[in-house]
């Protein structure tokens, strides 16, 4: 595929941010003249990781090399991709601005049936609340070993499990000033049971989701938690939870961003 | 503006290339969903031993076009010529049957000739007139700054210039040799020609200049004459003091986008 490193600037943001983004072309044959919009994948990177992080450590690329798709990996930092309560606006920015700069300059569908997104560990929170909070936005919606209840997450000792967050002195905090008090989580915006339950009661778009997580993973547990949630008191939703060996690393990540291609209908 | 650093695979190139493009973009507005809003194109090339980021980290292009509304697309050419050289790549086939299509369906560029600006220093001076006049169909404007339009002439007088171990071996690998350069569809004098003779196309809007102290103005002051004395080409040219230098050619840069009318400003004083 062509990739393209871009520096651009973002009015949610007020400030430049970057996004990789993977073209699609066909390798040994000539250029011909396309208007067919591309079905598009954003693809969210997790915490402590970037915008870079998708095409370094996983064959992506390679995967859809043939495929007429267009993937847009943005830089959301450690921001969990929402509007958090002391933090900047990355979720208007993933939700409203990003599907609309990227349409004026490149070549994506609007059409939410192929308008897809991804993401994993803080990207895979990231991706469903997107989905679960704009249903009419996204076709669909893959969650990679995502964290659940980033509000009251704790991750302390965990590092050396596997999981790709480094331990960081004030990984609290970071969370605190994103999603607020702990207490304040459950029933919040940024609650995934609470979106769920309001977009299972609704009657509009529902995208589907597929939730994956390793099952050796120190998120396993909240993972496991919230797909019996989902099972039980969310039963109008098209979901689908599957939980194969693995550790919260890029091995697991890579190997089943075939698994969640092919429920994209990509590959 | 929007900075994208992309690599892609050239069908006419054979391989990965690398490009730098421009997106227009205003900052501190909410943007405005404009899905079929089509740009106006400048392609801006490299000069001699540069690349696809020579124009970014040494012009002030961005400043200069950045509220304008266009799209500016930076090609890396190596030592090319932007010819389909004799031994070595298909790079006029690149610039002119790919790059245009790229540019159309991966951003929102315009196809249109009228819309379409191709620019040059030095080889990429030569390269902007050279592809234009050979494709006045592709493109409406085409401007070269210090253009090394003559390269075997220009050895003549700017020995110095060529620090490269291989300059001539080079130029022969691209043209052939000096016997075929001269009166061959590389040859400016010869493409003015058959410019001139096209009936089907205008002839692009055409502006060369070039400083009075560059090792190069003596091919630049020949092909000058030649086009004002031997053809009907309607060509702006402009000589200022100058050598061959990013000063000189960020001086000239404005005075070319505003006699393009991609950017506001006084044409008058050329």
């Amino acid at each position: 595929m062509a990739v393209v490193n871009l520096d651009f600037y973002s009015y949610e943001l007020a400030m430049n941010t970057q996004a990789v983004i993977l073209l699609p072309e066909r390798r040994g044959i000539p250029h011909a003249s396309h208007d067919e919009p591309y079905p598009v994948l954003y693809l969210l990177h997790g915490h402590g990781q970037d915008h870079t992080s998708w095409l370094r450590l996983s064959r992506i690329e390679f995967y859809l090399q043939n495929t007429d798709v267009i993937v847009v990996m943005p830089n959301a930092c450690r921001s969990s991709y929402v509007d958090g309560v002391n933090t900047h606006r990355y979720g208007s920015f993933l939700t409203r601005e990003l599907p609309r700069i990227i349409k004026n300059w490149f070549n994506i569908t609007t059409d939410r049936e192929n308008t897809f997104i991804a993401g994993m560990s803080m990207g895979g929170y990231g991706a469903l609340h997107a989905a679960l909070s704009c249903p009419e936005q996204y076709g669909a919606v893959c969650a990679l070993s995502p964290g659940i209840r980033m509000g009251s997450l704790d991750l302390h000792g965990k590092a050396d499990k596997g999981l790709t967050i480094p331990a960081v002195p004030e990984i609290d905090r970071n969370f605190r000033n994103t999603f607020g008090p702990a207490e304040n989580y459950p029933g919040s915006e940024y609650d995934l049971k609470h979106l769920a339950r309001q977009l299972n009661a609704g009657s509009g778009h529902k995208p589907r989701i597929l939730h994956l997580c390793g099952t050796e993973d120190p998120l396993h547990a909240d993972s496991e938690d919230f797909a019996r949630f989902m099972s039980t008191e969310c039963s109008g939703l098209d979901y689908t939870w599957q939980d194969s060996p693995g550790i919260h690393d890029f091995n697991y990540w890579d190997r089943e961003s075939i698994t969640m291609l092919r429920f994209f209908g990509l590959l | 503006m929007a900075l994208v650093n992309m690599d892609f695979f050239s069908y006419y190139l054979g391989m990965d290339t690398p490009m730098t493009v421009l997106l227009p973009e205003r900052r501190g507005f909410e943007p405005k969903p404009e899905p079929d809003k089509k740009y106006p194109v400048l392609y801006l090339l490299h000069g001699h031993a540069d690349d696809n980021t020579a124009w970014i980290r040494k012009s002030n292009i961005e400043m200069l076009v950045r509220d304008f509304g266009i799209i500016v697309v930076m090609p890396t050419a190596h030592r090319s010529f932007y010819t389909n050289s004799r031994h070595g790549h298909a790079y006029s086939d690149y610039l002119t049957k790919e790059l245009p299509v790229v540019a159309a369906n991966l951003f929102h560029a315009s196809m249109r000739r009228e819309d379409t600006y191709i620019a040059g220093l030095s080889m990429g001076g030569y390269g902007a007139i050279k592809l234009a006049m050979a494709h006045p169909e592709i493109y409406g404007h085409a401007a070269s700054m210090s253009g090394a339009s003559d390269a075997y002439g220009a050895l003549n007088g700017a020995k110095g210039m060529f620090s490269v171990p291989d300059f001539i071996a080079n130029l022969d690998n691209v043209f052939g040799s000096k016997e075929e350069f001269y009166g061959s569809e590389n040859d400016l004098k010869y493409l003015s020609k058959t410019l001139e003779a096209r009936t089907d196309v205008p002839a692009p809007q055409m502006y060369m200049c070039c400083g009075t102290e560059d090792p190069l103005y003596p091919v630049y002051f020949d092909i000058r004459n030649y086009l004002e004395r031997e053809t009907n080409l309607a060509v702006r040219f402009d000589e200022r003091r100058g050598s061959h230098n990013w000063d000189f050619w960020n001086e000239e840069l404005p005075l070319i986008l505003q006699y393009f009318g991609l950017i506001p400003g006084q044409t008058s004083g050329l």
